[in-house]
């Protein structure tokens, strides 16, 4: 093959030749080619090297200029043209401005590229400590349960939609440590989607607190978020494992929201030591 | 809460900034992911410093205090003025108070670059780059037409800013709006940036493939020492050696396989703006583009040519 003109080698540079082409295996054979495609490179780079090293002067707004608000509903794709033909006028003589529009499109640019990190609970948590906690939801479901160091009792129960039900199931002795005489309180929060079976085990000053997770028919819901807020703040959060059931950490007594997103289902949770 | 009408936006941000907890905790669900990721987006910080900046535009109120002045009227109006008037200047004094820590510091003189701007990072990685002969970029630039510098700001659209006057040029060869023209050339910069994080990502793949190597080939390196030692015997241990070896190899072979093809993708990986994109920015056609581009081109390497000579 002779040598390719430089329209080629341009288009090879680009990526705009087909797979097929020859040039580029052509490239990888022949110095001079080799060389020349390096030397246009060279002159590019150095080229478009200078508005970056000189980039155009800061100018000052004027009295006209356009405003935040403006500028935001300029860069709005669902602003009709209308609203933007004045703003257009002005853009179109007003480096200021239009500089200032760039740059905010280039920040959203930026700001909607590559994958997101997320933010954890714990931090959202810290900030969110600062405001005032939401009032108390009236209508939420509440079971307040008596902790002794022996065993634990439910004393009141106070069941809302989406629940419809509860059933406290007779307890069974479970020993969590050989020596300690506790007793388990077990019970299950019926709504027309799903069940939440909840064991409460009291183990010394902590309360363990286990729940399964499943639908309408029994069948064990994985995967499912479970959240629990004490004081208006997340103290856990995590999924169901394949069998429906999330053990929740060594609890203080003291007063939970646990909240079920995906089954669209939250109840208090108060854990009194009497 | 994603507010949708002027009242409802404003409202959200009066209520915000009025100390309102469950707007400002529907604040945070809804822009959370942007304001932590700001500062690494938008300025190159490390991501490991994403949670301190996030902190201290909710410390103090900060954030609910600059956006009180929002009179946009929908979510895209408030999510644009939060990310540009906002969180750029709330980053910008954050990166101030930081420097005045850094500068008491003993143990380094210098301060971080990392909350540089990516355009001026660039700048500074061109300078560090190879010696470039003295007044050659301004020379060579200024020897261009407006048009042909627009050209090639335009084939490289991902690493250059349309400056104001790019823009107006551009707009009047399309004969388009300006706001037609700056949308456009978003969508053409958005695609480009999806094509920058794929070649990351296959970088990524590169870097991680290559140490999968290293690692293996080193563990085959010491199989065979460990057999050279045993000096054929024909052991238990000598048998479960050669089969690992075996293993090693093919493993070996086959990442090697895949460490090629992903080089391969990465050589053919272009950055560069389609001229089919190009011709759509300048309401002109591909034969055109590339015309002009290889014209460019020309003059560029003849200049080149005449520098190198003199120099």
């Amino acid at each position: 093959m002779t040598c390719p003109d430089l329209l080629r080698l341009s288009q090879l540079l680009d990526g705009e030749l087909d797979a097929n082409d020859p040039t580029a295996a052509h490239v990888t054979t022949c110095a001079a080619c080799a060389s020349r495609l390096a030397r246009i490179r060279d002159a590019e780079r150095v080229a478009a090297a200078e508005p970056r090293r000189a980039p155009a002067p800061e100018t000052a707004p004027s009295a006209g200029c356009l405003t935040p608000a403006d500028v935001v509903a300029w860069l709005d794709p669902t602003a009709s043209p209308r609203e933007r033909g004045p703003m257009n006028a002005h853009l179109d003589a007003c480096d200021h401005c239009l500089g200032e529009a760039l740059a905010a499109a280039r920040t959203m640019a930026r700001l909607d590229t590559g994958p997101s990190h997320p933010v954890s609970d714990v931090l959202r948590a810290r900030v969110a400590s600062r405001w005032p906690s939401p009032a108390a939801p009236r209508s939420l479901t509440a079971l307040a349960v008596a902790v002794t160091r022996s065993g634990v009792r439910l004393i009141e129960r106070h069941v809302v939609a989406p629940f419809r039900d509860l059933v406290e199931f007779a307890p069974v002795a479970v020993a969590v440590r050989a020596t300690a005489d506790v007793g388990t309180l077990a019970f299950e929060l019926r709504a027309d989607e799903a069940r939440i079976r909840t064991t409460v085990v009291p183990s010394g000053d902590a309360v363990a607190v286990t729940m399964v997770l499943a639908d309408a028919a029994g069948a064990p819901l994985a995967a499912q978020r479970v959240s629990l807020q004490r004081h208006g703040r997340a103290v856990f959060s995590a999924h169901t494992d394949e069998a429906g059931q999330i053990a929740l950490p060594a609890l203080e007594r003291g007063v939970y929201e646990v909240s079920c997103p995906g089954v669209a289902a939250a109840f208090r949770l108060d854990l009194r030591a009497s | 809460m994603t507010p949708t009408s002027a009242d409802d936006a404003r409202a959200f941000v009066r209520a915000c900034a009025d100390g309102d907890g469950d707007a400002r905790r529907a604040f945070q669900d809804e822009f959370a992911g942007d304001i932590y990721d700001f500062p690494a987006k938008v300025f190159g910080v490390p991501v490991e410093q994403a949670a301190d900046y996030y902190l201290y535009v909710f410390e103090g109120d900060r954030i609910f205090t600059r956006l009180a002045s929002f009179e946009g009227r929908n979510a895209i109006q408030l999510r644009t003025f939060l990310a540009y008037y906002v969180l750029r200047a709330l980053f910008l004094d954050w990166q101030r108070g930081r420097r005045e820590l850094d500068t008491v510091s003993l143990e380094s003189g210098t301060s971080p670059d990392g909350g540089l701007p990516l355009s001026e990072r660039l700048a500074a990685e061109e300078r560090e780059a190879d010696p470039i002969p003295d007044g050659a970029p301004a020379a060579l630039w200024a020897a261009l037409e407006p048009e042909e510098r627009l050209d090639l700001k335009l084939l490289s659209l991902l690493e250059h800013d349309l400056e104001p006057s790019d823009l107006r040029l551009l707009a009047r060869l399309a004969r388009r709006p300006l706001d037609e023209t700056r949308a456009l050339v978003a969508e053409v910069q958005a695609e480009l940036c999806r094509k920058d994080v794929r070649l990351g990502e296959l970088r990524g793949a590169l870097d991680s493939t290559w140490g999968w190597l290293v690692l293996r080939r080193r563990e085959l390196q010491q199989t065979d020492e460990k057999l050279r030692l045993l000096g054929g015997a024909r052991t238990a241990a000598a048998e479960r050696l050669v089969a690992r070896r075996r293993e090693l190899e093919d493993a070996i072979a086959k990442r090697t396989r895949q460490h090629e093809r992903t080089l391969d993708d990465i050589r053919n990986f272009k950055v560069t703006t389609p001229y089919k994109d190009i011709a759509r920015l300048k309401g002109s056609t591909v034969g055109t583009v590339c015309s002009r581009i290889f014209r460019l081109r020309e003059r560029l390497e003849a200049r080149w040519r005449a520098a190198e000579g003199t120099a």
